[in-house]
């Protein structure tokens, strides 16, 4: 469990740029499940990213992994590196190595590990994002877009992290791409007490795959909870420049229309934020046959 | 962090001297060298002196930065006058112990050198560095060296190379941040062991960083190409680089503080 | 319906002798002056080769695209050596990295390249760069160095340099893909004001579906082929062909439509989320009432 206690983090102190991408954020990452972190550009979560695995170091305020302070000395911040793994954004960009496997076991090596363990690491690795053994043996740069982006995740994953943090997993890739990436990076934590963070300014991604969310605006935390506890916020989420799920948005819409209209609407179907549910709402409402649609999985 | 730091050596400023026209600000910088090297006396570089505060004063440059701009050259300095005070004879010995005699006329010229060091750096940074953007400075070089491209020297293609090399150095060092980061986070450690061992740990962020730019490379040439590129010929400058009266006044009062270093130079050399 | 770009048995390969796999496979487009046409596939469908074809940063293997330029006066060719440059001027494209796009240090500059390169006189480039920057809202910036500017905020530097440009046509070459919810918002509202009130014919690639959805035409490509070709209705409305090609519709058109397959009494096809409500609201309105 990664705790966030009183932290701050300011760029450029001292400096004419100074400026606070951090204030005084309290709150905790648990166990087993995944939390997204929403928010625009600038609003602080990619350097919350930074300051979980003491990439960088709080100006104020303390971060406490499984109850001991991450910063406390060096080593016990390198060690930290080991245990919450972060995928930035883009992650095909380090690549550097001659092949791919070597590539994937550059993390497990700087943790110190014998060969059979790197071995294992780095095959349990590319099977969970994918990668096939021809592909473990050719150069990083001959592949495509996609497969880079997993190979570059695999390199993260075979440090067998407790804690996974993905910055903008799926940028850039198409729906197909997005959609396989995240469902199997969400798998990571199944069947184990792993976490997984997702940061992202996709409300789409984020509903779906998260357990927990917590938006983040101007450095501070604007709201956390369960996905519908903080889609019931959407006049706040809306006012601080967040678009909510597509899903949230018509139900937004459909529920207020109602309103004009005199049309019963319950209040609660309008933090709706996936498909299923709000198809599921209204096909009651409309009282369709539930076997022609209702094919779908919760 | 590697973005703190500042590009270059440029302060933004709205001074006199900043607003000079970049082709002055040349040619005025070895106008400036060949004053500093003109002065022979004590009292001509009092003038040069004067003229280089007064520049300091009106470019709002502050004297602690001029300072810190010294301090690269202070061995130089340390030891040009070391060598002229023990190697200089003359004919008035100020003391002699064991087998060294300093003369005055030692002390005397070590100070000039030295003077004329300071003079020279401070000058020259308060003139061009610190108050001319790179940028401009890129342009005003190919501008005056534009005469040199009719006897085939690429003065263009050097000079769109200077600005996309400016262009891109932060981006450049942007990407450097990000990978060190992304390295750092699978276990990378550049800040501990020898220098092998650092040399060593580079090569995950060189290698990602040669093939980014690379990949940056091609991109930006068909970018170029989409947007008409094709080399110097034909092509002309949003901006037109105008002299001002500003342009004229301060180069008349550098032409007339020459003349004053030599008039003083001869005039008044017996006086010290 | 007079065309601006046409293309006749396009085809293109990365193999230099023409034997390898074809990116681009016997194409027949044409695009209508003044449209606004989205072109859309997954990654590594075809898409963005197309576009590199359409404004000569490429050339087909085989087949020709036909420009139909207005500054030049003629019809020009895409292979052709002496037409290049007129094509280019015709046809501008604004690329997806922000970042490798930008050749100056300041905001003016950067927008002023084109028609510098064009020989355009000092006063004249002036009032273009003024125009353009005018034109995607970052007029206050222009003395701006570049690179402090976000990321949807470049992406409009590089619309304002093209725009200098004067171009009948602009392509968008995954132009959004880099950018912010933000910064996407802003690029495609300039998008749409572009045809609007310019007049500049749009080609927008993207596999975006909801900035797909405000074009006038679709064009979906999977293995270098078009495989759907119509309005943005039409195209959502089949859904299972687009779901094969690895595309998804945005939500509010999967939610409606699996409505009307239950049984509702639903439009079919909604394009963006305020059809969708207005089409639940109505539906729900019917069974209120009944």
């Amino acid at each position: 469990m990664i705790e966030f206690s009183n932290v701050s983090y300011v760029y450029g102190k001292h400096t004419p740029f100074e400026r606070a991408a951090v204030n005084n954020v309290s709150f905790k990452i648990e166990d087993g499940l995944v939390t997204g972190i929403i928010g625009h550009t600038g609003s602080g979560k990619s350097t919350v990213a930074q300051l979980m695995n003491a990439l960088l170091t709080p100006t104020s305020g303390k971060v406490l992994l499984d109850g001991a302070d991450i910063n406390a000395s060096r080593e016990i911040s390198y060690k930290t590196r080991f245990k919450v793994g972060i995928v930035f954004q883009y992650p095909e960009y380090q690549l550097f190595e001659e092949t791919v496997e070597k590539d994937i076991a550059y993390g497990p090596t700087n943790m110190g590990l014998d060969e059979t363990e790197i071995k294992r690491r780095v095959e349990m690795a590319a099977d969970f994002v994918g990668i096939s053994k021809e592909i473990l043996k050719s150069s990083p740069f001959e592949l495509s877009g996609g497969q880079k982006r997993r190979a570059a995740i695999a390199g993260v994953i075979a440090m067998e992290p407790k804690i996974l943090v993905l910055d903008e997993p799926a940028a850039g890739l198409d729906p197909r791409g997005r959609s396989e990436i995240l469902g199997r990076l969400t798998k990571y934590r199944q069947g184990s007490d792993k976490s997984i963070v997702i940061i992202s300014h996709s409300m789409e991604d984020v509903a779906e795959y998260s357990d927990r969310i917590l938006a983040m605006n101007d450095g501070g935390i604007l709201c956390s909870g369960t996905p519908s506890e903080v889609f019931s916020h959407y006049d706040e989420l809306c006012r601080s420049g967040l678009a909510l799920p597509q899903i949230t948005n018509i139900m937004n819409l459909v529920m207020k229309k109602c309103k004009e209209r005199g049309i019963p609407f319950d209040n609660s179907a309008a933090s709706f934020f996936t498909v299923d549910d709000a198809y599921k709402y209204l096909a009651q409402r409309l009282e369709l046959k539930s076997e022609e649609g209702g094919n779908t999985v919760c | 962090m590697l973005k703190d730091i500042t590009l270059g050596q440029y302060f933004p400023g709205n001074s006199v001297i900043h607003k000079l026209d970049p082709r002055i600000k040349i040619i005025l910088t070895i106008f400036y060298i060949v004053i500093v090297f003109s002065a022979k006396s004590l009292a001509s570089f009092g003038v040069v002196a004067i003229l280089t505060l007064a520049l300091i004063f009106v470019s709002k440059i502050s004297f602690v930065t001029i300072l810190k701009s010294l301090k690269p050259i202070l061995f130089i300095m340390i030891f040009t006058a070391v060598m002229n005070i023990f190697w200089t004879s003359g004919e008035n010995v100020l003391f002699s112990f064991w087998k060294i005699t300093v003369y005055s006329e030692g002390v005397r010229f070590a100070i000039l050198m030295v003077l004329r060091l300071v003079l020279l750096i401070s000058g020259t940074f308060v003139i061009l560095t610190y108050t001319t953007s790179p940028v401009a400075l890129t342009d005003a070089i190919e501008r005056l060296t534009k005469p040199l491209s009719k006897i085939g020297v690429p003065t263009h293609e050097f000079a769109m190379m200077m600005s996309i090399a400016l262009r891109f150095i932060p981006t450049l060092i942007e990407e450097t941040d990000k990978i060190m980061c992304a390295q750092k986070a699978r276990g990378a450690d550049f800040e501990t062991g020898g220098l092998i061992h650092r040399a060593k740990a580079l090569v995950p962020i060189l290698i990602p960083l040669f093939i980014s730019s690379f990949r940056r490379a091609d991109e930006l040439a068909a970018a170029m190409e989409c947007r008409l590129y094709h080399g110097g010929d034909g092509r002309t400058r949003l901006k037109v680089l105008k002299l001002e009266a500003r342009d004229y006044i301060v180069s008349l009062i550098f032409i007339a503080i020459l003349a004053a270093v030599i008039l003083v130079n001869t005039q008044f050399e017996a006086l010290i | 319906m007079e065309y601006i770009i046409k293309s006749e048995a396009l085809s293109f390969s990365y193999d230099e002798d023409g034997n390898g796999k074809k990116t681009v496979e016997n194409l027949d487009f044409q695009i209508e002056r003044g449209s606004f046409t989205a072109i859309i596939g997954h990654n590594g469908s075809g898409k963005s080769t197309i576009a590199k074809l359409m404004c000569g940063v490429l050339e087909p293997s085989s087949g020709e695209i036909y420009i139909d330029s207005k500054s030049a006066g003629r019809i020009l060719r895409v292979s052709c050596d002496e037409d290049i440059f007129d094509v280019r001027k015709t046809v501008g494209m604004v690329f997806q990295n922000p970042d490798n796009q930008l050749v100056a240090t300041v905001v003016e500059e950067d927008v002023a390249f084109a028609p510098e390169n064009l020989g355009v006189p000092s006063a004249e480039i002036r009032k273009k760069v003024d125009s353009a920057l005018k034109a995607v809202g970052l007029y206050e910036y222009r003395t701006h160095d570049t690179h402090k500017l976000s990321g949807g905020q470049k992406q409009r530097v590089a619309i304002a340099g093209i725009l200098a440009m004067s171009p009948e046509c602009v392509i968008f070459d995954e132009s959004t893909a880099m950018l912010d919810p933000r910064g996407r918002d802003d690029v495609m509202k300039i998008i749409k004001e572009m045809r609007d009130s310019l007049g500049i014919t749009v080609i927008l690639i993207t596999h975006y579906m909801n900035e797909a959805a405000l074009a006038d035409r679709i064009m979906v490509v999977n293995d270098g082929k078009i495989i759907l070709d119509g309005s943005p209705r039409n195209v959502f409305e089949k859904n299972e062909v687009l779901s094969e090609c690895g595309l998804e519709v945005p939500q509010s058109t999967e939610l409606v439509r699996k409505l009307y397959d239950s049984g509702a009494e639903i439009t079919k096809t909604v394009l963006d989320t305020e059809e969708a409500a207005q089409a639940i609201v109505d539906a729900l309105e019917k069974k209120y009432k009944k």
